[in-house]
């Protein structure tokens, strides 16, 4: 079985790709959440994310925008 | 609020206009101070035209509108697909959070700090938000979205805004206007909400007062006479093909109706009006140079006098004429056009012009060739008018030129009301009577200190002046 794919968000490139995750990708972020991208605006700036894990455990199950900053890592 | 400042000898408002002599100072064109008061008295309490629903048909389009000076962002939400309207400004620090004119949107995020808002306006997120070192996860999000228009009004398609919450109902601001917009917005089969606008629209920008175009020429016959004279010896004016004009066929029994120029002193509204004075409608003339368009446009017809059948159609709109809704917007059957002030001197004129939402290409394609022969890079009709409007500008403005008053009196005095229009002032088709009841409404609202002292808020208020 191949490892799945594993975004590069940082260096050159890092800012594009962000721009264009595809809906589907794996997210967890900085503060332990973990999801999975709904929508992405394309602003470069934020990604939706359903989240199965999320620091307030009122968000678990909902949508919440989340800044590029925030993603810890983006996997297919 | 009333007096001016930095004006000749500080005069009150009411002094630049003389209903007497029918005159009205320059000042009140070329005066920054005037301007800016305009833009709180007037634009911060007055119903603006946004657009129109056609241009943002799918959940999360955009287009970017103005009320005053100011920018205000219209979308369609992408969950309840209800159009609202936003000030087009970041409220973490002000920054114009949409640069482009029109699109798509799941949200709007701001570029300089990344506040970001939701196509119902709620802040959706912020840069460091739930960072421990920055905002913490403490900002109250919902104090801080966009800040949206007090009241917004879908009528029949055409989207209104105010930014005052005591401003009165779309409705009773256009008072005996209304079933003229609603058929302003109909297809020519007269059936509601049946317009499609054209996009990208039309604006041009004009170094000139907005009153110069908005409250001016919005029923100026005189001005079609002359101005226009190049457009009729080139058949554009009311010939949109080969056949119109002077060489239309005859009708048999011409449809019994009246014209005049009108204005209602009280709610600012008027221009040209036709009344009817037969039910049903006037027998459809060909006028089209292409192919079809006569046949898509009888057919129409004939479905609308079907109709109206037992029905007098409503004044202006559809053949009536142009009419004008205060403070700066001109509807007519084929477009809807809007004067936007940016300063003293500088205003944008935007165009919409409409077909029919289910007309044919072939159709669609010749009303649009149509409205853009008349202004667009092949059309003239309306470069004249600009023409004008861009040199009333400096003309007037000079140390000299402003001590001077414009003439408005023309026709003064002949005006009479109707009981078709209740409140309405109908006057001769080449008088100034339109123009007239837009100054006693300036006057009005310049004076108001708030929708209390202004009709028809304030039932009993009587503005009209002259
Ligand atoms: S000005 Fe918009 S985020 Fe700061
Ligand atoms: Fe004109």
């Amino acid at each position: 079985m191949t490892e799945p794919k594993k975004y590069v968000l940082s260096g050159p490139h890092g800012a594009l790709t962000f721009m264009s995750l595809p809906e589907g990708t794996k997210i967890t972020t900085i503060y332990g959440g973990a999801g999975e991208i709904t929508a992405n605006p394309g602003d470069g700036a934020y990604v939706l994310v359903r989240f199965t894990e999320h620091q307030d455990p009122a968000v678990v199950g909902t949508e919440e925008f989340v800044f590029f900053n925030e993603v810890r890592e983006a996997t297919e | 609020m009333v007096a001016i400042i930095r004006a000749r000898g500080d005069r009150s408002i009411r002094d630049y206009i003389d209903p007497e002599r029918g005159t009205v100072s320059r000042e009140l064109y070329v005066n920054p101070d005037i301007f800016e008061q305009e833009m709180e008295q007037i634009f911060q309490r007055c119903w603006l035209f946004l657009g129109h629903e056609s241009q943002i048909p799918n959940p999360g389009d955009f287009i970017i509108s103005r009320m005053g000076t100011e920018e205000v962002i219209v979308v369609r939400d992408r969950k309840d697909n209800q159009i609202r309207a936003f000030l087009n400004s970041c409220r973490h620090r002000g920054m114009k959070v949409v640069r482009y004119d029109q699109g798509n949107a799941l949200i709007f995020t701001c570029p300089f700090h990344a506040w970001t808002y939701d196509t119902t306006g709620r802040l959706v997120g912020a840069g460091f938000q739930h960072s421990p070192e920055a905002y913490c996860g403490t900002l109250p999000k919902e104090q801080w979205g966009l800040a949206e228009v007090a009241q917004f009004k879908n009528f029949y398609g055409s989207l209104w805004a105010t930014w005052d919450p005591k401003a009165p109902s779309f409705e009773e601001y256009l008072g005996p206007f209304t079933e003229s917009l609603r058929h302003c917005l109909q297809a020519s089969d007269g059936t509601d909400a049946g317009l499609d606008m054209f996009t990208p629209f039309q604006r041009h920008r004009l170094p000139t007062n907005w009153k110069v175009p908005g409250f001016t020429s919005v029923t100026d016959l005189t001005h079609t006479a002359m101005t226009h004279r190049s457009a009729a010896a080139a058949r554009l004016h009311q010939d949109r093909g080969s056949k119109g004009g002077r060489d239309r066929a005859r009708q048999a029994t011409p449809f019994p109706m009246s014209k005049y120029a009108i204005g209602d002193h009280n709610l600012g509204h008027g221009g040209m009006c036709t009344l009817y004075h037969q039910n049903g409608v006037p027998e459809y003339e060909e006028e089209w140079y292409e192919a079809g368009v006569d046949d898509y446009f009888r057919e129409a017809t004939a479905r609308k006098a079907e109709l109206l059948a037992d029905k007098i159609m409503a004044p202006h709109g559809w053949g009536g004429g142009h009419f004008a809704i205060f403070p700066s917007v001109m509807v007519d059957s084929w477009r809807l056009r809007w004067w936007q002030p940016h300063s003293v001197g500088v205003v944008e004129r935007w165009t919409l012009s409409g077909v029919d939402k289910t007309a044919p290409k072939h159709v669609r394609d010749a009303v649009r060739h149509y409205s853009e022969r008349f202004n667009g890079p092949v059309g003239f009709f309306e470069s004249d008018d600009m023409e004008n409007w861009n040199y009333v500008f400096p003309a007037s403005q000079g140390a000299r030129a402003r001590k001077l008053d414009y003439y408005f009196a023309n026709g003064k005095g002949l005006g009479k009301y109707n009981d078709r229009l209740p409140g309405v002032v109908f006057n001769g088709s080449y008088t100034e009577e339109a123009q007239r009841a837009r100054f006693s409404r300036w006057l009005a609202f310049m004076e108001a200190a708030s929708w209390d002292d202004l009709y028809p808020v304030n039932k009993a208020a009587d503005h009209r002046i002259w």
